[in-house]
């Protein structure tokens, strides 16, 4: 086993998307007792010698325009939650330890990765790709990663001789010993580990309890430490506030980015597929403009989900700024694992091309996308209807799908194959009167001989037209017809193109 | 001296003149005729071709049909991109046309067209694509000169031809006009005929050179 524990140094500042950037000084205050603390501050307001553990009093006086806000205990509390799930995307054993620790278990995963150095690479790219600020400590056991996560010192630590000599210059109040423990023994000169490991054990034990040798035996590996895994919630809804109004949607982006993601990590997590995800956006004087995006097809893809998001915040114009982002999936499904080519590398894959109409829609729009199926019926108009949900390939699962090319497909049951062939390439759902078509003159027009077209009298939508091919003699054809009731009336519902 | 033309002959952006091989795979066009004029012997896959046309209906779509209905082989998509009006399935289907893979994107403006016809050309899903535009920035047609470069597709772009006599990057721009087919510009050397004329047949359009045609009678008669 190899325990990987990372301690989220600044999550107070880090869950507020912007703020570590943010060129305005700003603090995150606590009160404890009658006195306010800074908990976290950001780059600006450190440059000017805010630190955390200073009193807010203190901290104003060092920089004038330091902007404060109250820790909100719950947004740091859903951010480990999600840090947690993205975790799992790691190892199968996940922990939260405190407040702001994370313990994985990588021993099994390192495989995966080829080696330690990788998968460490993998996971600090991940975090610095969602601003989160890390220490990282690696050990054999849960208790040492923690000891080394808590004093900044990240070592790969394998067997117990060398973990024992590694400890050895290390604070004992950065270890999990209660701090009157701690107290005790530094009143007798113990503050390191390595002086209270050449002390006797058992007279160390009835001095400061049975606590402090069971602690080291935890450290070195020479007692089992009972990790509680962690559980997930059956649903996925995460919320993520920030402090200053966002309206461009390339600023929402990052916001949206880091639910997206940790939606992605919960998916993998459950093996779940979304298929519909909601997006509410909170505004101060104004109702959640809310969005509701579906995916053609069920996708548990970081990258697909991402940029499916993306291209619909592109279009997306919000009625004032947002200072809020709610991410729901609405609709999800169980995952079927995707069979990807066995040489193809993951990213290498071409993109399926649900996922490309998918994106597309996103960013053209609701509508944008027009499909056609066959209709049996000799109205021109409705020689072709979009497909239904239940018809349609797009949408249909791939077994869902196969099982329906082999039953007959429409068109080879309508009476539409029998219909002469020669159809125009583009149709006016609209028929135009022939005397607005753009430069349009009978007498240079040739017409074909007329073919009849009647249908329609059991529906509202009663049809008598002659149609004809007619040649202009610049070349153009069209496709024309007149109504039986009304044949000096000719309009144009064709093109050859 | 000598060194230096032989480094500018292996640029993969200079072509000759005289040379009958494409730099691109190419795709039978469907059109005897005009197939052993084009270098390569047919409409060039992974570059752009410009068709301007005079005004619709002229046999512009139905020109490519062959080509496009081949493309789509190996489970590929066709895509049309801000037609001028509703492209009418059945016809399509006609041609040989599987709609299950075949989509229209209607457009609001021609930013969104360029950037749908970019990325379904740089997504490698598409057999085949036709983009409908009007006016476009040479730049806009150079970005979409590289998206067509960068997947295994015809890529064809519909233009009014007015903008025929413009500079454009695309790699084939033929024109027509009335039934006047027209190689504007190909990279390599044309075959013996550069004007052609295109005759409608009953499944859609077929391509004759000038000389054949001069023997066929002017208007077929119609059925």
């Amino acid at each position: 086993m190899l325990w990987l524990a990372l301690q989220f140094t600044r999550l107070a500042l880090d869950t507020r998307p912007g703020a570590e950037s943010h060129s305005e000084p700003l603090a995150i205050v606590e009160a404890q007792g009658a006195r306010r603390i800074v908990v976290a501050a950001n780059a600006a307001a450190r440059a000017q010698g805010v630190r955390t553990g200073q009193v807010l009093a203190a901290a104003q006086a060092l920089c004038a325009g330091l902007k404060t806000e109250l820790r909100r205990r719950q947004d740091e509390d859903a951010a480990m939650q999600s840090l947690a799930l993205w975790a799992l995307g790691y190892s199968s054993l996940v922990a939260r330890h405190g407040e702001d620790m994370l313990l994985v278990e990588i021993g099994a995963s390192r495989l995966l990765f080829g080696n330690e150095r990788r998968l460490l690479q993998a996971i600090a790219l991940d975090l610095e790709g969602d601003g989160y600020a890390c220490v990282a400590g690696l050990a054999a056991t849960p208790s040492a990663a923690r000891l080394f996560a808590a004093a900044g010192v990240s070592r790969i630590v394998r067997d117990a001789a060398a973990l024992r000599e590694q400890v050895a210059h290390l604070e004992l109040v950065h270890g999990d010993l209660p701090r009157e423990t701690c107290e005790a023994l530094a009143a007798v000169g113990v503050r390191s580990y390595g002086a209270l490991l050449k002390l006797p054990r058992a007279e160390v034990a009835r001095r400061f309890g049975q606590v402090v040798p069971d602690h080291l035996d935890a450290l070195l590996g020479r007692r089992a430490e009972v990790v509680v895994p962690m559980r997930i919630s059956t649903r996925f809804r995460q919320h993520l506030e920030w402090p200053y109004a966002i309206n461009s949607s390339t600023a929402l982006l990052f916001p949206a980015r880091r639910l997206v993601v940790a939606a992605a990590h919960w998916l993998v997590a459950c093996q779940q597929s979304a298929l519909r995800l909601r997006m509410g956006f909170a505004h101060e004087d104004h109702v959640d403009t809310v969005i509701d995006i579906g995916l053609g097809q069920a996708s548990a893809d970081r990258d697909h989900l991402l940029a499916v998001v993306r291209a619909r915040l592109e279009r997306l114009t919000l009625p004032q700024g947002s200072t809020a982002l709610t991410l729901e999936l609405s609709e999800t499904q169980a995952l079927n694992a995707p069979s990807r080519d066995l040489f193809v590398r993951h990213g290498e894959a071409p993109e399926d091309a649900t996922q490309l109409l998918d994106r597309l829609q996103g960013r053209l729009g609701d509508g944008a996308i027009e499909r056609f199926v066959l209709n049996a019926d000799h109205r021109p108009e409705r020689g072709a209807v979009a497909p239904t949900p239940a018809s349609d390939a797009h949408l249909a699962s791939p077994r869902h799908r196969s099982r329906q090319s082999a039953a007959p497909t429409p068109r080879r049951t309508g009476h539409v194959a029998m219909v002469p062939p020669q159809r125009p390439m583009f149709l006016l759902p609209q028929p135009t009167p022939i005397e607005q078509w753009p430069s349009f003159d009978w007498r240079r027009a040739r017409l074909s001989l007329p073919e009849r077209i009647e249908s329609g009298w059991w529906d509202d939508a009663d049809a008598t037209r002659d149609y004809y091919r007619l040649d202009q003699s610049d070349g153009a054809r069209l496709w024309v017809f007149r109504n039986r009731q009304a044949p000096h009336d000719w309009f144009v519902q064709g093109v050859y193109a | 001296m000598a060194a230096s033309i032989e480094s500018l002959l292996t640029r993969p952006d200079l072509w000759r003149a005289g040379d009958r091989h494409a730099t691109t795979p190419v795709i039978a066009s469907g059109h005897r005729e005009l197939d052993a004029a084009l270098p390569g012997g047919g409409w060039p896959l992974q570059a752009l071709t410009e068709v301007c046309h005079a005004r619709p209906g002229l046999g512009e779509l139905s020109l490519m049909l062959p080509a496009f209905a081949r493309a789509m082989d190996d489970k590929r998509w066709l895509l049309f991109v801000s037609a001028p009006h509703l492209p009418y399935a059945p016809a399509l289907a006609d041609a040989g046309i599987d709609l299950e893979r075949f989509a229209h994107l209607r457009c609001a403006t021609s930013e969104q067209a360029l950037w749908a016809a970019e990325q379904a050309l740089r997504s490698g899903v598409c057999g085949a694509l036709a983009l409908w535009l009007g006016h476009a920035e040479t730049n806009a047609l150079r970005r979409l000169q590289l998206a067509a470069e960068s997947g295994r597709s015809l890529a064809v772009l519909y233009r009014p031809l007015a903008h025929a006599d413009q500079a454009s990057p695309a790699a084939l721009r033929i024109a027509l006009e009335g039934e006047q087919l027209r190689i504007v510009k190909c990279r390599g050397a044309l075959g013996d005929v550069a004007r052609f004329v295109l005759r409608r047949t009953p499944h859609g359009v077929s391509v004759h050179s000038e000389l054949a045609a001069a023997r066929v009678v002017p208007f077929a008669r119609s059925r």
